[in-house]
């Protein structure tokens, strides 16, 4: 095997171990936070409703309260976005090592 | 192997190293940072106990309500002044919007008179959330983990 030949298949093979800790990690985090985001606004609308019906809060109030959702759900998106970037960073960051380190084992060898 | 072809082979892979390096150098999301973390935690509870006291008249808390929001917004800026952080900016804006639903808005709500102790409570949930967020996201710039439960909303 030549020293390029050693060099792409370390690249190829610990690219592929990386994607799979780095980013298989951030979709299972964007998928359960969303999934919890999306359940919590369903139990806080059912429960502002009751509350309305039971003059516990006005109107007004109520329409407050759904609008915060929309703002809830700008910051939520917000987050994931960030959570999005954070991610590829790691990822990036990491897989620079992993040429540069490759790169040292195949060509230079000690 | 002659040793003018390694010394090749070493210039040629010093160049790559850097190469790659210059484009590993250049941030996407800002890092992590403690003090941000603490804004946003210690505001939570400060904006909490700000709400507690929202059954009673505006006026009798307007110091305490001017300090805290005087907070709020040094927090959004903190945030808007580090260099690619403006995720986060963004969200410590929505938080602060007086037009907005969230704690901007709760000032503008309670200026009108005092609120009910079931609002407040709702309060409480809905601007915690949006506190939870920025935290998320925070926490989220050091290492990927999970933030939310929809079984127990953090509030």
């Amino acid at each position: 095997m030549s020293a390029f030949d050693g060099f792409f298949s370390d690249v190829v093979g610990g690219a592929k171990d990386l994607a799979r800790t780095s980013l298989d990690g951030f979709v299972d985090q964007a998928e359960g936070d969303s999934k919890a985001f999306i359940l919590t606004n369903k139990t806080e609308l059912e429960k502002w409703g009751k509350q309305l019906a039971n003059r516990e809060i006005t109107r007004d109030q109520f329409e407050f309260l759904v609008m915060g959702l929309k703002d809830l759900t700008e910051m939520h998106a917000l987050t994931e976005a960030g959570v999005a970037e954070a991610s590829v960073q790691r990822f990036r960051d990491k897989l620079i090592n992993l040429v540069i380190n490759a790169a040292f084992k195949n060509f230079i060898p000690i | 192997m002659s040793s003018h072809w390694m010394a090749a082979r070493a210039r040629w892979l010093s160049v790559f190293c850097v190469v790659l390096l210059l484009a590993c150098c250049a941030p996407i999301i800002a890092d992590y940072s403690l003090d941000a973390y603490k804004n946003a935690t210690t505001l939570k509870a400060e904006t909490f106990a700000l709400i507690d006291k929202s059954g009673e008249k505006y006026i009798s808390h307007k110091a305490e309500a001017e300090t805290l929001t005087t907070k709020v917004n040094a927090a959004y800026e903190f945030a808007n002044g580090l260099a690619n952080n403006s995720l986060s900016a963004q969200q410590w804006q929505i938080m602060r919007n007086p037009n907005g639903n969230l704690y901007g808005g709760f000032i503008r709500l309670w200026q009108k008179g005092p609120l009910p102790p079931a609002f407040r409570e709702d309060l409480k949930t809905s601007i915690g959330r949006g506190y939870d967020e920025i935290i998320c996201l925070e926490i989220n710039k050091k290492d990927t983990q999970r933030c939310f439960s929809a079984a127990a909303p953090k509030t």
